[in-house]
């Protein structure tokens, strides 16, 4: 009766997320409510329209989660709430109602960074030693980390323009795949060829920082110069072209972190991380270069309030509490 | 034992003066009333944590919850709906929500005609006018938006009220009210008249006003 119980809540883009973890990694329900029906017709994110959403959901999914796990609130030992980094508006709705719970039921509760998660939701698979690299890809978020132990994230470096999960949206909308653009250009560029057209890597090897948005205008160029219609069987390979020039870059900027600090051991989080070829491509190297290389299955690698639960639960552990007064942030604390 | 008091709470963060307060069936006993800012986003756990503290009282002693729905300023009210839905589920209390330009008329029991006024921002406001009758308040106009030029042409006509007086550049009363606390009873009032309450898993700001993405688009999600 001593095993933890935690609720975990995650509101900080267009998913509406909650479950409850017990012990360490045992998920005893989860759902996630994507929003993707809601802003296709505007090509992207709106952050009203998803905290909104996140308003009308947050409760019947609360709710959901506690059914299916068979758990009231008097069992739930802890709370964690996504409180960074993300759209201030739909991370207000998650912090203020989780706070709310924790408040009437004397639950101890923590605010939780939600690239931090991102990079845990592996653990909920089973333990990596540390150090290890994390590669955190996602609409919002293309970062490289050291991750030295719980809780102890080095950022090495960031997108200093366009997330890659970002880049494939504009994409996808220039080339009428539609929304969201990760899996439409992931299955578009399975029936083009990646060598057909040349794009430009961005290596940017005096940094650890991503850029992304150059790529991007290459590709817009591209579609000009060679008047590219929506439909046509060219777009396959402009789809893959572009993922493959993404993929490349993720992967050479990684290996390079493992060559230069020594660390053979990398976990990539993150939405994007579903993406089929960066997945191959990671599940290559790590053979031909004997790394290990985690990749959260599919239902962990988008945004989840599992991932949410389980760093919770560690900081918690370490006897960190959040206080009455902690507000959400637009950035990652890292 | 001494018997349990019963508590019954009231939350607005409508408008740039948010607040939250505690009535006892007889009188508020405590309230706070913040003015919000980009640097200081409301806070009503904390607060209602720092009043009830005050008070020596439990989140057991909360028999109610109330809170005001809009319109106003978005994020405002999702912080105020966020948090009487989770207190309403998770202490298992009715909860009540009431327009916020209610709420304000409901401070001024006066005669005459009385219009609540809101900012809404680009030169557009909230408005709804009331009518005491009674000592019961009863709504003459639904909830509306109007451009400044609207609203200037009811003055003389109406008391305006409310925090969007001052921009609208009328006559009117523009002071912090103590809204919160006109909740509070309210809610105590539903509760011993045993009124439907709001389903907390369900109900929703009054927002009024679409995302800008959907107005300049001309398109409307459900």
């Amino acid at each position: 009766m001593n095993e933890s119980l935690i609720l975990g809540i995650e509101t900080s883009c267009d998913d509406t997320s909650v479950a409850i973890l017990r012990g360490e990694r045992e998920i005893l329900a989860s759902v996630v409510s994507s929003q993707n029906e809601l802003h296709a017709p505007f090509c992207g994110i709106v952050p009203e329209i998803a905290a909104r959403r996140h308003l009308e959901l947050i409760l019947p999914i609360t709710q959901q989660v506690l059914s299916e796990a068979k758990v009231n609130m008097d069992q739930i030992t802890g709370i964690g709430v996504t409180t960074r980094p993300g759209l201030v508006p739909s991370l207000v709705v998650g912090l203020s109602f989780a706070k709310a719970l924790a408040w009437s039921r004397r639950i101890p509760w923590v605010g939780v960074d939600h690239l931090e998660a991102h990079i845990f939701a592996s653990f909920l698979e089973g333990e990596i030693e540390f150090p290890f690299l994390a590669l955190v890809v996602s609409g919002g978020h293309t970062s490289l980390f050291v991750v030295k132990g719980y809780g102890e994230l080095q950022l090495l470096g960031e997108t200093r323009d366009d997330a890659a999960g970002e880049a494939f949206d504009k994409v996808a909308s220039l080339l009428q795949l539609g929304y969201p653009g990760g899996p439409v250009i992931d299955k578009a560029a399975k029936e083009g060829d990646p060598a057909l057209f040349e794009l430009p890597r961005p290596y940017m090897k005096e940094t650890w920082d991503f850029s992304f948005s150059g790529l991007k205008t290459a590709v817009v160029h591209l579609v000009k110069r060679e008047g590219i219609k929506p439909g046509s069987p060219e777009v396959n390979h402009v789809a893959a072209g572009f993922q493959e020039a993404v993929v490349d870059v993720l992967v050479a900027k990684t290996l390079r972190a493992v060559k230069e600090l020594s660390i053979p051991r990398v976990v990539v989080a993150g939405g994007v991380a579903a993406n089929s070829r960066l997945r191959r491509r990671f599940e290559e190297v790590a053979k031909e270069e004997s790394l290990t290389i985690k990749v959260p299955p599919l239902s962990l690698c988008g945004d989840n309030g599992a991932m949410v639960a389980f760093v919770a639960r560690y900081r918690l552990e370490m006897g960190e509490r959040s206080p009455w007064h902690e507000d959400v942030r637009s950035r990652t604390g890292y | 034992m001494p018997e349990r008091r019963r508590l019954f709470l009231g939350i607005d963060c409508s408008s740039p003066w948010g607040g939250v307060a505690l009535f006892d069936e007889v009188k508020v006993v405590g309230s706070v009333c913040v003015e919000g800012s980009r640097h200081h986003p409301f806070q009503p756990v904390q607060w209602i944590d720092e009043l009830l503290s005050s008070l020596n009282a439990s989140p057991e002693e909360l028999a109610g919850v109330g809170v005001t729905k809009g319109p106003g300023v978005f994020t405002g009210l999702r912080v105020g709906l966020a948090v009487a839905k989770g207190l309403a589920f998770s202490l298992n209390i009715p909860l009540y929500t009431m327009t916020s330009c209610e709420a304000i008329a409901r401070c001024l029991p006066i005669k005459g005609l009385i219009c609540s006024l809101l900012d809404a921002r680009r030169g557009e406001f909230y408005a709804a006018t009331y009518r005491w009758n009674k000592g019961v308040i009863e709504p003459l106009t639904e909830v509306m938006l109007l451009s400044k030029k609207r609203v200037k042409e009811m003055e003389g006509k109406v008391l305006f009220v409310g925090p969007g007086v001052t921009a609208a550049e009328v006559e009117g009363v523009d002071l912090p009210l103590p809204v919160a606390a006109l909740v509070a009873r309210y809610t105590c009032d539903m509760v011993k008249k045993d009124k439907e309450p709001d389903d907390p898993s369900s109900v929703l700001p009054s927002y009024i006003r679409l995302s800008d993405a959907e107005a300049n688009r001309g398109i409307q999600v459900v």
